[in-house]
């Protein structure tokens, strides 16, 4: 197995599933259970990571099965004034952010209920 | 981290994340839901592939029987199926797999409906539509029709085939346009159908040649505006032959300017439309934004159509042979979807359909082919109505007495969400729509409102055995818009009829005034019957030809048809040039014809220009621009080749000709042509150098004639384009530099949009696919049929069967018919006889 944390392989398998199946609501769930998986700063980075990971193997397997992602970015770039990295940039970035803020989000609010339940 | 830092993150981050999310759901103020187009899993990316999957299964409740359906190579859908209707049923199947979108879309754009689907922005269009009283039309129709009946179950086996895709299809698969729009596509109902037709009535014979007129005489005067917007041509080359060897020249002097006619100027004052008031049947503010917008967009409208067919005994191969090239504006996806029916002992016919309507426009069958051209008849008048009451009435003058109106209809328009963001109140006498134009009403009669059976000339049509018992059929059904039908048989007959229905009016009147609506005598009294429509099978010249012309000499029968600025006689003079030249013809000569660069128009006009420059230059012109436009001019071949380096300045040259010759047509508030006539009509014009019309009014002291103003045209064109293109030594002025067709998305999406296609041909020439900025309009589709025992089919449109803009099969046929090719049809008799390596993918659809 390649050297990934395993607590980034299973937000990204997360991410993948509900990206899948979830459309666009699916970054933000699998970034709500990132952060109740990771409750530490570092969910925020784990959640956006693996979001935009995950999109990019959709999309390797969109051309995998014969889809000429490139051009076809072009294309729907063209269509708003936008180069096709532009675009493929967009694909990758709103998941990432919608994962890593619900994920921030959720494991910053524990963390504070730790530091509350624990205090004298 | 202090508490105070964590619950900043917190809020930060929930701010981020939960922002993002519905953003990408639902969209903000004009961003759409960006989340939804983007995502891999059923955003738009999910269109990046191939659709069109080796094996296939598909279900349509209504079938009898499994339908087998095998794709080949081009992407051609072969239906073989146990009955008529489950053809149907498979065909709205496979035309919905393809252009679901388009379907709509189109039917929308029949129905006044596009508001609900694209916004606001369409809706002028709409009320257009509507006020044309075009939905009403349909609904009636539908409501009225028998639903046992052929016409019934057909247009409700088709809806079976869409609905039945539409239903199965995940939203992840939706096309790429619901996407963007953010709707699902509707439920197809059989009325839809009938929607899609009268928009290509619209789109065909919306032809109100009054007003036109009406501008005419009250700029020049009656008598110079009627001899302009004569509807006898210049040339005679008939479509019905007229048993002449060549054209007929009938250059008859043209009646000069003079002042306006006062009853016109009265009347035109009184129909001028307020600039708040949005298009109306008449279309003044619809020409004014027009003109505004993209002049270019008028010329390229000039475009028409051809069609041909060569009988045995001029043909090499001792078959009849028939070609066909429909102009229309050039849209991504193509108007035109291709596709082949087989219900054995029953039907076998291919072709190409309009995606909505359940059968084959242009197509053939194992014994004849046919193809169209549009006659251009003005099947549209207009009624000037006394009411009771100007801005609400309810009562209109008729015979001495006021009577009710017929219907009057509220027209509610609506957005993508439902609300209404317009109403209008339609009134309807009993000729059709009322209108309010300025402070008149205006009532109009239009065949295109009383057509609705014509899709019962095509079913009964293909099931013909010969070209004589199709035109039948189509003549028995068809009514509008009216068409120039052309066809060819396996037993060697070759037949042509300008079919649909062609009104008479009381007192012999033409279609070309506005008349008066008090009384019934003004009304039509009558149809041409089927033995008056021009026509013609097998003449002794051997061949026939129709390219938008005028169809019978008027010297052989008089009566009016109608008269369209639009068409112009060159195509039809270089067809039958073409034609009476071989004797042997061939089908790949005949397919090489379609895109055949020579020029009747260059050759009939340019030696004006030559005469005028040199003439000019005789008498001491020694201006720079005027000799180097006339050696370019004078080392032209006259072709319109993609290549060549002269054509561009041939077509600045008569433009600015005609803007120079024409200026006593200039509307006074504009500066803008208000109406230009035919440009057949510069024959005339070219003929007669000293007439008035060639005199600048706005030179007092100055009589022009026709070199002076030839040659002046010449040497400001040849200036503009040296300030646009560059000098002509260093830059050549190619034509594929500057004329290209580019097929647009039907939403006018520029990643969506074809690359701009350099072509052989332009204005005047077989292949007039030239497009403006916001529109290409040329061949839609060439077909050449070679009727033989077994019938041999070639043919090529722009674009792809797919209509989504991701799949390989978008585009794939655009090279080819840029470049003038054709390919070859596949004609299976039964699924087994198309190959294996010739088929694409399958498709079974069962119950």
């Amino acid at each position: 197995m390649p050297a990934l944390p395993r607590t980034l392989w299973i937000a990204l398998m997360l991410q993948l599933a509900a990206q899948q199946f979830g459309g666009v609501w699916g970054a933000a769930i699998a970034g709500v259970i990132t952060g109740l998986l990771v409750q530490s700063g570092r969910a925020i980075l784990v959640a956006a990571l693996s979001a935009a990971l995950a999109t990019t193997l959709l999309l390797v397997l969109t051309a995998v099965a014969g889809g000429k992602i490139v051009a076809f970015a072009g294309t729907i770039g063209s269509n708003f004034g936008l180069p096709g990295w532009g675009v493929l940039a967009a694909t990758l970035l709103l998941p990432a952010i919608q994962a890593g803020g619900m994920a921030g989000f959720v494991s910053r609010v524990l963390a504070l209920r730790r530091v509350r339940t624990s205090a004298p | 981290m202090s508490r105070t830092a964590s619950s900043t993150v917190a809020l930060a981050s929930l701010l981020l994340g939960a922002g993002a999310t519905w953003l990408g759901a639902f969209g903000v103020g004009t961003v759409p839901p960006v989340g939804r187009l983007l995502s891999p899993a059923v955003g738009l990316w999910t269109a990046a592939r191939d659709d069109l999957p080796r094996e296939a299964v598909g279900r349509i409740p209504g079938l009898t029987d499994d339908v087998d359906v095998r794709y080949d190579q081009r992407s051609v859908p072969h239906i073989f199926a146990a009955t008529d209707l489950d053809a149907v049923r498979a065909m709205g199947y496979v035309v919905a797999r393809d252009r679901l979108f388009q379907l709509e879309l189109q039917a929308r754009a029949g129905e006044g409906t596009l508001t609900e689907l694209v916004g606001d922005a369409a809706l002028s269009v709409d009320q257009e539509t509507r006020r044309l009283g075009m939905p009403r039309a349909a609904e009636q129709r539908w409501a009225t029709a028998d639903t046992t009946g052929q016409l019934g179950r057909v247009l409700m086996a088709y809806a079976e085939g869409i609905n039945a895709y539409r239903a199965a299809l995940p939203v992840s698969q939706y096309p790429v346009e619901y996407k963007l729009l953010n709707r699902a596509p509707r439920e197809w109902q059989p009325v839809h159908s009938l929607h899609l037709f009268n928009r290509m009535g619209f789109t065909l014979a919306h032809n109100p040649v009054e007003l036109r007129l009406l501008r005419a005489r009250a700029l020049i005067g009656d008598r110079a505006a009627r001899d302009l917007f004569d509807s006898d041509s210049p040339v005679q080359e008939p479509i019905q032959p007229n048993g002449r060897a060549t054209p007929r020249d009938a250059l008859l002097a043209l009646t000069p300017p003079g002042n306006g006619d006062t009853l016109a100027v009265r009347l035109l004052s009184l129909l001028r439309q307020p600039d708040a008031i949005p298009a109306s049947p008449l279309q003044f503010a619809r020409d004014r934004a027009d003109h505004a917008a993209d002049a270019e967009t008028h010329t390229s409208r000039a475009f028409a159509s051809n069609n041909w067919a060569v009988g045995p005994a001029r043909s090499a191969n001792g078959h009849a042979l028939l070609a066909g090239d429909p102009h229309l504006e050039l849209t991504l996806p193509s108007i035109w979807y291709e596709v082949h029916l087989v219900v054995p002992g029953v039907l076998d016919v291919g072709g190409v359909t309009i995606p909505g309507l359940p059968g084959v426009t242009i197509g053939y069958t194992r014994d004849f082919a046919w193809s169209f051209t549009n006659t251009g008849a003005d099947v549209m008048d207009f009624w000037q109505e006394s009411v009771n009451d100007a801005r609400t009435p309810s009562l209109y003058q008729l015979d001495g007495a006021m009577v009710r109106f017929v219907d009057t209809r509220i027209e509610l328009y609506r957005n993508k969400r439902g609300d209404v963001i317009a109403v209008d109140t339609v009134y309807y006498t009993h000729r059709g729509p009322m209108h309010r134009q300025g402070t008149q009403w205006l009532s109009m009669r239009w065949t295109v409102l009383e057509a609705g059976e014509e899709l019962l000339g095509f079913f009964a049509g293909i099931k013909a055995t010969d070209a004589s018992a199709f035109l039948d059929s189509m003549a028995r059904y068809y009514k509008a818009p009216a068409q120039n039908i052309i066809v060819a048989d396996t037993a060697g007959t070759i037949a042509i009829r300008s079919t649909g229905m062609y009104p008479i009016r009381a007192d012999s009147a033409r279609g070309m005034d506005i008349r008066d609506g008090r009384t019934r005598a003004t009304d039509w009294i009558g149809v041409r019957t089927v033995a008056q429509y021009p026509q013609s099978v097998n003449p002794a010249q051997g061949y026939l030809a129709s390219a938008n012309q005028q169809p019978v000499d008027p010297q052989r029968d008089p009566l009016y048809l109608g008269v369209d600025s639009h068409f112009e006689i060159w195509r039809a003079l270089q067809i039958n040039r073409l034609l009476r030249a071989d004797s042997a013809m061939t089908p790949e000569r005949m397919g090489r014809l379609h895109t055949d660069p020579g020029s009747v128009r260059a050759d009939r006009l340019m030696p004006y220009l030559l005469y005028a420059a040199r003439a000019q230059m005789r008498n001491g012109d020694s201006t720079a621009s005027l000799r180097h436009a006339e050696a370019l001019l004078a080392r032209w071949d006259r072709r319109y080749t993609r290549d060549n380096t002269a054509a561009v300045l041939f077509e600045a040259a008569i433009r600015q000709t005609s803007t120079m010759l024409y200026d006593e047509l200039l509307a006074p508030a504009t500066g803008t042509a208000a109406s230009l006539p035919s440009e057949s009509r510069l024959l005339q014009l070219f003929a007669d150098s000293t007439n008035v019309w060639w005199d600048d009014r706005r030179t007092a002291d100055t009589r022009e004639i026709r070199d002076v103003v030839v040659a002046r045209a010449l040497a400001t064109a040849y200036d503009s384009l040296t300030k646009q293109y560059g000098n002509p030594a260093e830059t050549p002025w190619t034509w594929s530099r500057v004329a290209h067709a580019r097929p647009r998305h039907v939403l006018g999406l520029e990643g969506f949009s074809a690359p701009p296609t350099p072509i052989d041909g332009g204005r005047g020439t077989l292949n007039p696919s030239v497009g403006s900025r916001r529109a290409t309009f040329g061949a839609s589709w060439r077909m050449v049929a070679d009727l033989g025992p077994v019938p041999q089919i070639r043919a090529v449109y722009p674009g792809g069967q797919s209509g989504n803009p991701g799949s390989p099969r978008y585009l794939d046929r655009l090279a080819m018919w840029g470049n003038g090719q054709l390919d070859s049809v596949r004609t299976p008799r039964t699924a087994a006889d198309l190959a294996p390596a010739d088929t694409r993918a399958t498709l079974m659809l069962t119950r």
